[in-house]
């Protein structure tokens, strides 16, 4: 929207006393915290697999031994996107909001209700959430909350050409194909104690470029903040870190517990985010430039100068523009759960 | 101690006549926890329990039979479950089945 002064009819009355803004507390950039953070200034950044070697062999003597050499992997390009914010308000609407010596808008109500850098923090954390969220399929359209700015296709594909939680993920040596979609009994379930231990179960499991273990495990869990399983894991992790199992009924039989985990709670923004039935997990030491979910950063979110419409209406317009892309090409080192017990 | 998490219970009476009846409706978004059936059939029959088009359960009673299932109550674990998008779902025949399910939700 534009500001214009009929906007603000009630602000602007001279009996108002106070403007509360009605702003979210904090914008945290959530998104690195289950992202690694790449830094760079090209327009494409484009990254591709290699195997080691498989395993070695037994000969007779006199014998000789097969070749081998490393294989080429699966490649993925990712193409900057341009996020900004664009703030547009009328002479008057700035001038008797903020300039004004009767200006009703001051100080840190000002800093909170103009900050385009966290509508930019909101944009990118809410499409990170959506690459979780809508990633069985293999691309989605991501809208703004509140329809401000329009609709974008986004790929949610890996560099292996399947979507990111698939049970077809190709091997780059052509062997079996490999699933990152948690099963415990039922594909995609709820999160309980069993369905953690089934998805370090099959975390154990996975295999490198080569069909040699992996030796990875799920150390991290992924949920929606204040759902029943960010609050049952708490739950989960505090009897763990307490040396207890939680599947015990009798406290004369406690047994040692599975592994803990640290838990990552992702802000509840709906629409196309994340469920509250949604949960996944992912090996940390697997969160790197290799592995992953990607955030790759050409331009950190800059307040451009602001500027007035000379030309036009003299409309104060600021605009905040940043560069970056989000994604992942490699998601050997996540596990994820739709929570509806069918999704695969 | 804890295996599962899920809303509050709630009793609701149950009265399922000869045929399917659908117990408790679909939740958008929420799995369908059932920790507890009782209740007598009127007449000899059969009572199938559906999850959705999934059958979980099949009892065959006599006339005024009457039958409990329950969870362990300790576990958090519910006796039945049904998916989000399934109804909870009783089968009847001979004639009416009787009683009570308790259920919670989990979102």
């Amino acid at each position: 929207m534009q500001g214009t002064i009929n906007d603000y009819a009630v602000i602007v009355n001279n009996v108002i006393k106070h403007i509360a803004p009605k702003v979210a507390p904090e914008i945290k950039s959530e998104y690195l915290d289950f992202m690694h953070k790449v830094i760079d200034n090209q327009r494409i950044y484009s990254d591709t697999g290699v195997t080691g070697l498989g395993m070695a062999e037994i000969i007779p003597d006199g014998g000789v031994g097969a070749s081998d050499a490393p294989i080429q992997g699966f490649s993925k390009n990712y193409t900057q996107m341009h996020f900004t914010k664009k703030v547009r308000l009328t002479f008057q609407s700035n001038f008797f909001l903020f300039e004004s010596a009767a200006a009703k808008i001051k100080g840190t109500v000002k800093s909170k209700v103009l900050e385009g850098k966290n509508a930019i923090e909101l944009a990118k954390n809410y499409l990170s959430q959506c690459l979780l969220s809508q990633g069985y399929g293999t691309s989605f359209t991501w809208v703004p909350i509140n329809a401000v700015g329009t609709p974008t296709p986004i790929s949610t594909l890996g560099a292996d050409a399947v979507a990111f939680w698939s049970t077809i993920h190709p091997r780059e040596d052509g062997g079996p194909v490999w699933s990152n979609v948690i099963v415990d009994v039922v594909p995609s379930p709820q999160f309980t104690y069993s369905s953690l231990l089934a998805a370090r179960r099959q975390q154990s499991l996975k295999k490198d470029g080569r069909g040699m273990p992996l030796m990875s495990s799920l150390d991290t869990l992924v949920v929606r903040s204040g759902s029943i399983a960010a609050q049952f894991a708490k739950t989960i992790k505090a009897t763990i870190d307490k040396g207890l199992a939680p599947q015990q009924t009798n406290l004369y039989n406690n047994a040692p517990a599975t592994d803990t985990f640290n838990v990552v709670e992702l802000s509840p923004f709906e629409n196309q985010g994340m469920t509250g039935l949604m949960w996944g997990m992912f090996d940390s030491k697997m969160k790197n430039q290799d592995y992953g979910f990607l955030y790759i950063e050409a331009l950190p979110t800059r307040a451009e100068p602001a500027v007035i419409d000379l030309l036009g209406n003299q409309d104060l317009v600021m605009n905040f523009n940043a560069l970056a892309v989000l994604g992942a090409s490699d998601l050997r080192g996540w596990m994820w759960s739709a929570g509806d017990g069918v999704t695969t | 101690m804890l295996q599962d998490a899920h809303s509050r219970k709630i009793s609701i009476p149950v009265s399922a006549p000869v045929g399917n009846t659908s117990i408790i409706t679909a939740v958008e978004g929420a799995w369908i926890y059932v920790h507890e059936i009782i209740g007598d059939l009127a007449s000899a029959g059969n009572l199938t329990i559906k999850t959705g088009a999934t059958t979980v359960a099949t009892f065959t009673l006599d006339a005024g039979q009457g039958i409990t299932l329950q969870a362990d109550d300790t576990s958090n674990v519910p006796r039945f479950q049904c998916k989000p998008g399934d109804d909870f779902i009783l089968e009847v025949t001979g004639g009416t089945f009787t009683g009570s399910c308790n259920y919670s939700l989990r979102y």
